[in-house]
């Protein structure tokens, strides 16, 4: 057998050490499980260009007026050859991955795009551009122009004429002349130092941030049209005072997570290379997101505040890393998509997979604040406890379906196992008794509250209960209550006693003037007196208070909820773990029985249902 | 004793240390076993969008 004639081997795959695989499946993963992640980033941004590139030769003229694909494929595997870091830099960009994404979905028919495609795709001229400047080779090429836009990925955006929406601007490059971007008559020279502002050229801003030996290189991105989720967006640029005051807030930032979180800062100096802010909305709540198409890239609010950015960043480098990691295994198997169940942090149903990304995340914000609030100053120290109870609980209770999931993969179980053991590990911190009262209360609050709206009892086996209830018999039947989860019940979700709590913790002195009547909240929060009085832990009459609003308005939800937590808070009834389990059923047997002209009270109904034996409920599919 | 599990071998070919231009002559049926599962990924995105306080969300 010659050499030639042997067989050759098979291709080589990612490998994930065990170390790696169980660091990250308990929340952490060093700076050598975040390369590991990366490495598998780079083939998969590989294998996706060379998709991209097979399916646009095979179908034609979808470039329009632009090169065929082909010359930008040239430029990328000419500048890999001879200056590979700046092929690497274009390659691993998140924009770069989350327009490669977007790419293929407009070609597989599965999004929809307002300009025509070639101005979309044409991206791809324009990352070979960005390519060849970065690598100082001489190119002649066109890029898409949007709105008098033209992107140059990775190193800034250039302003021309906006005559028509989508339109082609010659682009060049050359060791002799440097770079120009032309659209009719008017040239826009790049300087030679990208980085550097020139008359209509954007350069992207890079913030650079040291903690200790912890270093922070990211782009502030407020231009490339694929800074975001998916759909391309306009370039919101920054002013040079709001680019400066992001800069300040991501320094303290980082000076507070490599003193507190040093393995966290260690890693995300490796995985996280772009921020991305988002506007402000009218009610300055803090919001951030990223996208498993984008890794490396966080998109934020401005924070009011350092620990804000601080913790926001935590969140969103969790969920990157997760996202990394689903890449190169299945941890759920495809089914879990369309299994609905309860998210501490979400109102409505979440699918299985949604579940698993919140745990991880909230692992992450809870071990923040767990580390936070032995560095925080008094004044900020009651409500770190209390941040820390709340979301050590949140995972706490989301970790459970997934414990019990039947759609866990082989590995998948292994993972869960792993980030349950660090979440287990989480409660072994002892806090205050007020954050763990309130921890308590809203997480009780809101499961109540989700399972009242969204779990539907079997109605024939509410009926049959009912009836065996109004006979004074313990029921023969119906000693298994199916129910379904459904979204729906989309009338405003009050978050009124959330609020109150967190007033109650942040600002104790606003709350107390609320509560006297001196101050007020926006009717939008829909306080009660009876709200008022469970956040100031008047729990007896609270308790007065929701039974006394269910008299006249049976069926009201938040009243409901309410009830529940104030019930067990008081342990006035020998029912409150019936209340609490299964909100959804007293509330359902007591409505019916209402119908039926019976004269009985929430309480009664749970104190009945408390008594009869082995009564469970279980979802219709399982 | 606590037995060491192995080394996770993925579905992912490993192409870190393949250049743009060899992958050009790579064969069809070579990336596509990785290719699947990396379509089947890009044509369900994950996106995690969070809001708080009050309320976080993902």
């Amino acid at each position: 057998m010659t050499p030639e004639e042997r067989p050759q081997p098979g291709p080589q795959h990612h490998r994930i050490p065990w170390p790696d695989f169980r660091s990250l499946a308990r929340g952490a993963g060093g700076e050598s499980s975040i390369r590991l992640l990366l490495s598998g980033e780079r083939s998969r941004r590989l294998l996706m260009l060379w998709a991209l590139n097979r399916e646009l030769r095979r179908r034609g003229p979808l470039l329009g007026p632009l090169p065929p694909v082909d010359k930008a494929w040239d430029v990328f595997a000419n500048i890999d050859a001879k200056v590979p870091e700046a092929m690497t830099a274009v390659l691993m960009s998140p924009q770069f991955g989350i327009w490669l994404s977007r790419a293929l979905r407009l070609l597989r028919g599965n999004a929809a795009s307002p300009a025509p495609q070639w101005a979309e795709l044409g991206y791809v001229h324009a990352a070979a551009f960005a390519a060849a400047v970065r690598a100082g080779l001489d190119l002649q090429t066109h890029i898409p122009v949007l709105n008098g836009r033209a992107m140059v990925p990775t190193l800034g955006m250039v302003n021309l004429p906006a005559h028509r929406a989508w339109d082609v601007a010659e682009a060049v490059t050359s060791s002799e002349e440097g770079s120009s971007v032309r659209l009719d008559d008017m040239v826009v020279k790049l300087p030679s130092d990208p980085a550097l502002a020139a008359p209509s050229w954007w350069p992207h801003r890079h913030v650079t941030v040291r903690a200790g030996e912890f270093v922070l290189r990211v782009v502030l991105d407020d231009l490339d049209p694929y800074r975001d989720l998916a759909d391309p967006v306009p370039p919101a640029r920054l002013s040079d005072v709001e680019a400066s005051s992001w800069s300040d807030t991501i320094g303290k930032a980082w000076e507070l997570l490599g003193r507190i979180c040093p393995e966290s800062a260690a890693a995300m100096s490796v995985g996280l290379t772009s921020i991305a802010p988002l506007p402000a909305d009218d009610l300055n709540q803090n919001r951030s997101a990223s996208t498993g198409d984008g890794f490396g890239a966080a998109m934020i609010t401005p924070a009011a505040d350092p620990v804000t950015l601080a913790v926001g960043l935590v969140h969103e480098f969790q969920h990157i890393k997760l996202g990394g990691l689903l890449h190169l295994v299945p941890i759920l198997h495809a089914p879990a998509n369309s299994v609905l169940v309860y998210a501490p942090w979400r109102d409505d149903p979440r699918p299985l997979s949604g579940l698993l990304q919140g745990v991880y995340a909230f692992l992450g914000i809870a071990g923040f604040w767990q580390r936070f609030r032995w560095d925080a100053d008094d004044a900020e120290r009651e409500a770190a406890e209390f941040e820390f109870a709340y979301a050590r609980r949140q995972a706490r209770i989301g970790i459970r379906s997934l414990l019990g999931s039947p759609f866990l993969t082989h590995l998948g179980r292994k993972f869960i196992n792993e980030l349950s053991a660090a979440v287990n590990t989480l409660q072994t911190h002892r806090v205050s008794t007020a954050a763990a009262r309130a921890a308590w209360a809203l997480a009780t609050d809101h499961e109540s509250t989700w399972r009242i709206r969204h779990i539907h009892p079997d109605d024939d086996a509410v009926g049959r209960l009912t009836g065996s209830l109004l006979a004074g018999a313990v029921a023969a039947t119906a000693r298994t209550i199916t129910y379904v989860v459904a979204s729906g019940g989309e009338d405003h979700w009050y978050h009124g006693r959330l609020a109150l709590h967190r007033i109650g913790l942040y600002s104790p002195h606003r709350l107390r003037s609320i509560a006297r009547g001196s101050s007020t909240m926006h009717s939008g929060w829909g306080v009660t007196r009876a709200d008022l009085a469970l956040a100031t832990n008047d729990t007896p009459r609270a308790e007065a208070g929701y039974r006394a609003m269910l008299t006249t308005d049976p069926g009201n939800i938040h009243a409901w909820s309410g009830l529940v937590v104030a019930a067990a808070a008081n342990k006035s009834t020998t029912a409150w773990r019936t209340l609490i389990r299964r909100p959804e059923l007293v509330r359902a047997v007591y409505l019916k029985a209402r119908q039926r002209g019976a004269t009985i009270s929430p309480i009664g109904v749970a104190e009945w249902l408390d008594r009869l034996p082995g009564i469970r409920t279980q979802p219709a599919w399982s | 004793m606590e037995v060491p599990e192995p080394t996770i071998e993925t579905g992912l070919i490993d192409l870190v240390d393949v250049s743009i231009s060899v992958l050009a002559s790579y064969d069809t049926d070579v990336l596509r076993p990785s290719l699947s599962t990396v379509l089947a990924q890009v044509d369900r995105p994950r996106k995690n969008i969070g809001t708080g306080p009050p309320g976080r969300v993902d």
